[in-house]
């Protein structure tokens, strides 16, 4: 089983994990009203504080991850320079406020993986450092595939860590989706008006225990990560699906057998936007968790993009060491149709597990069950599974996903919104899967250059006409090209990207596996895909088949 | 107003990158959103910045664009009452 054994939470209102829950149960909040006309709340650091943190040779982001990874080791020493001790960044855009400032000629700006592995080297780290970058789930799919990695027998210990920044990059692109809240948010509030953006980084060590009696034994009382599930909604590239059908299937995944009575809470994203808190609501109606205490923290946080699904899953492990769950902050009146138990005041609580849930843009929903009650887990078999190639695709060098659409699809005309990423992966995976039998069940795909086109288009945008472009922005999320893949094929189960500082086949394959041992799929589409410039593109995918059971399906 | 809707029609399918669409295939009446193009809620977005953009109209919610999105004529008339450039 895998144990919590550290936590930190830097944010505005704390450096530490205590101080963040202190502050949360005395009412305290940094978000504050900011941009008179055209008005937006967020929780931003202040100018001393982002001095406070700095590190020399460090960005910001930079120094706020090396900030929280640091505290979190101080009360958790492990050795980060031994080679089964890995590192994962959780995010969605990394350095990218760097890169607003690349016309002054003294951009940091480096791409999210080499922004990794540079922390990672500071850190101490020796083995080379993974970032997950799934929109909003980045924080439960980087714990998700730590776990797994733990689990399957690759890494002993894991440091997760979940950080963004908020920028002019980030808040021009939320508004031109008419998502901001020009006053603190309220979430599952009847008069919700949108979210609030918020900086904040998080960080959760995590360290592989052999389930074995006396060990089991010996960590009763501790935060252990039970499972976890990820999905798609195959709907819409922005918009949850209305019933909530993606994030009730990672839940079902997630919860199999335990029952409804056994968890202090459900942890939800509670965005506060009209789409979806209703949509959780009607997901937790769906699976049986009426009664379940529902708790959301993003009325204190504000929304911190790949961090929040650690910083939420901290603070709540956090509160159940009190017996707390925490209130919504900004909840008066149930604004959604779901029936659920929204926690409005402090609820005290005897139960010790709780369901961390959340969604986000590309259609990606994913869940996550923590326990401190011993538990024997499921997968006693460090086995990986047999894989086979079914098939292969590979771009040549004057591959033109443009050309190859004309020729050998030309029925989509949603290509021609799609970014080069985008098309690249559409057209790779279209040539791909016409010549396969078997339909792939989930994606996995790797980078090194995140949307850097999108990002760079999206400034000149913003610098040109001062208006964001949405869907230029909506693409600015490299994960976007797996929802429109997961929409075009219809595939509804998890759909990851990894970015990583070159590209890497042993840890690309050791994540593969590790997705293939614990994950429903048995087929799986997955390879390298990098758009570093107009002028290159790099496709290298593959269909996998892994044989027998998941290791996890084995006792069931 | 003729001329307004013509523009229009060239705005959308320049900012929506409705490729292979030419103005004359756009009716001036029929629904842009659902059937008629095919435009989803990321299109909506992405008309509003048009508007505010080319024509300094600002809309405040996706939800009061609904009825002036109905097609391109119902467009043309809004921008006609509410342009300030």
């Amino acid at each position: 089983m895998v144990k919590v054994v550290s936590t930190n939470i830097t944010s505005p209102i704390g450096w530490t994990t205590e101080q963040n829950f202190q502050a949360y149960c005395q009412g305290g909040s940094a978000l504050r009203c900011y941009c008179p006309e055209e008005p937006y709340a967020a929780t931003l650091f202040t100018d001393e504080q982002r001095a406070e943190m700095h590190i020399g040779g460090f960005t910001h982001f930079e120094s706020m991850v090396i900030r929280s990874v640091e505290e979190a080791l101080s009360r958790a020493p492990i050795n980060l320079s031994d080679a089964r001790t890995l590192f994962v960044l959780s995010t969605t855009k990394a350095n990218v406020a760097e890169l607003c400032d690349t016309e002054s000629g003294t951009s940091h700006y480096l791409p999210p993986g080499e922004t990794a592995l540079k922390i990672a080297r500071h850190l101490g780290f020796t083995t080379a450092p993974i970032v997950v970058s799934n929109a909003c789930i980045s924080g439960v799919s980087a714990q998700l595939i730590a776990m797994r990695l733990l689990e399957a027998g690759v890494y002993d210990k894991a440091v997760v860590c979940g950080a963004d920044t908020v920028s002019e990059f980030t808040i021009s692109g939320f508004r031109s989706f008419m998502s901001l809240s020009p006053l603190p948010c309220r979430p599952f509030d009847l008069e919700r008006t949108g979210l609030n953006l918020g900086e904040a980084a998080a960080t959760m060590i995590l360290t592989h225990i052999p389930d074995e009696d006396h060990a089991l034994e010996s960590h009763r009382g501790e935060w252990t990560i039970v499972r976890g599930a990820a999905t798609n909604d195959a709907y819409h590239l922005s918009a949850p699906h209305p019933k909530g059908e993606g994030l009730k299937q990672a839940i079902q995944l997630t919860l199999r057998n335990t029952p409804a009575d056994s968890l202090a809470t459900v942890n939800a994203h509670g965005t506060a936007t009209m789409f979806n808190d209703q949509m959780e609501s009607k997901a937790v109606e769906q699976c049986g968790l009426s009664a379940v205490w529902v708790s959301a923290y993003k009325g204190c946080f504000g929304h911190t993009l790949g961090a929040s699904g650690l910083l939420e899953t901290i603070l709540t492990l956090r509160a159940l060491d009190d017996h707390l769950v925490l209130p919504v902050r900004g909840f008066e009146e149930k604004g959604v149709s779901g029936r659920i138990r929204i926690c409005k005041e402090a609820q005290h609580t005897e139960r010790e597990s709780f369901l961390k849930i959340t969604s986000g843009f590309g259609g990606c929903n994913a869940a996550m069950l923590y326990t401190k009650q011993a538990y024997r887990s499921e997968h006693q078999e460090r086995q990986m599974p047999k894989v086979s190639v079914l098939c292969e695709w590979k771009a040549d060098q004057d591959f033109s996903p443009l050309e190859a659409y004309k020729q050998s699809i030309g029925d989509y005309p949603r290509f021609y919104k799609m970014d080069k990423l985008s098309q690249a992966a559409f057209v790779a995976i279209e040539l791909l899967l016409s010549q396969a039998e078997e339909k792939p069940a989930a994606i996995i795909l790797f980078n090194r250059s995140s949307s850097i086109l999108s990002d760079r288009k999206h400034l000149a945008i913003l610098h040109n006409e001062g208006l964001a472009s949405p869907s230029t922005f909506l693409y600015t999320l490299p994960n976007i090209m797996l929802g429109e893949i997961a929409i075009r094929h219809h595939i509804q189960g998890e759909t990851s990207l990894y970015i990583l500082d070159q590209r890497n086949e042993e840890l690309m394959k050791q994540v593969v596996e590790a997705t293939l041992s614990f994950a429903e799929a048995r087929c799986i589409l997955t390879g390298w895909i990098d758009c570093p410039d107009e002028q290159h593109i790099e496709v290298d995918l593959k269909l996998l088949k892994a044989e027998g059971p998941t290791v996890d399906n084995k006792n069931d | 107003m003729d001329e307004l809707i013509h523009t229009l029609k060239t705005q959308i399918i320049e900012v929506l990158c409705l490729e292979e669409i030419t103005p004359e295939d756009i009716q001036d009446d029929a629904p842009l959103f659902g059937k008629g193009l095919g435009l989803d809620s990321i299109d909506a977005l992405e008309l509003i910045v048009l508007l505010d953009k080319n024509y300094g109209i600002k809309l405040k919610n996706p939800a009061e664009a609904k009825g002036i999105f109905a097609s391109v004529k119902t467009i043309a008339e809004y921008v006609a009452q509410h342009r300030t450039k």
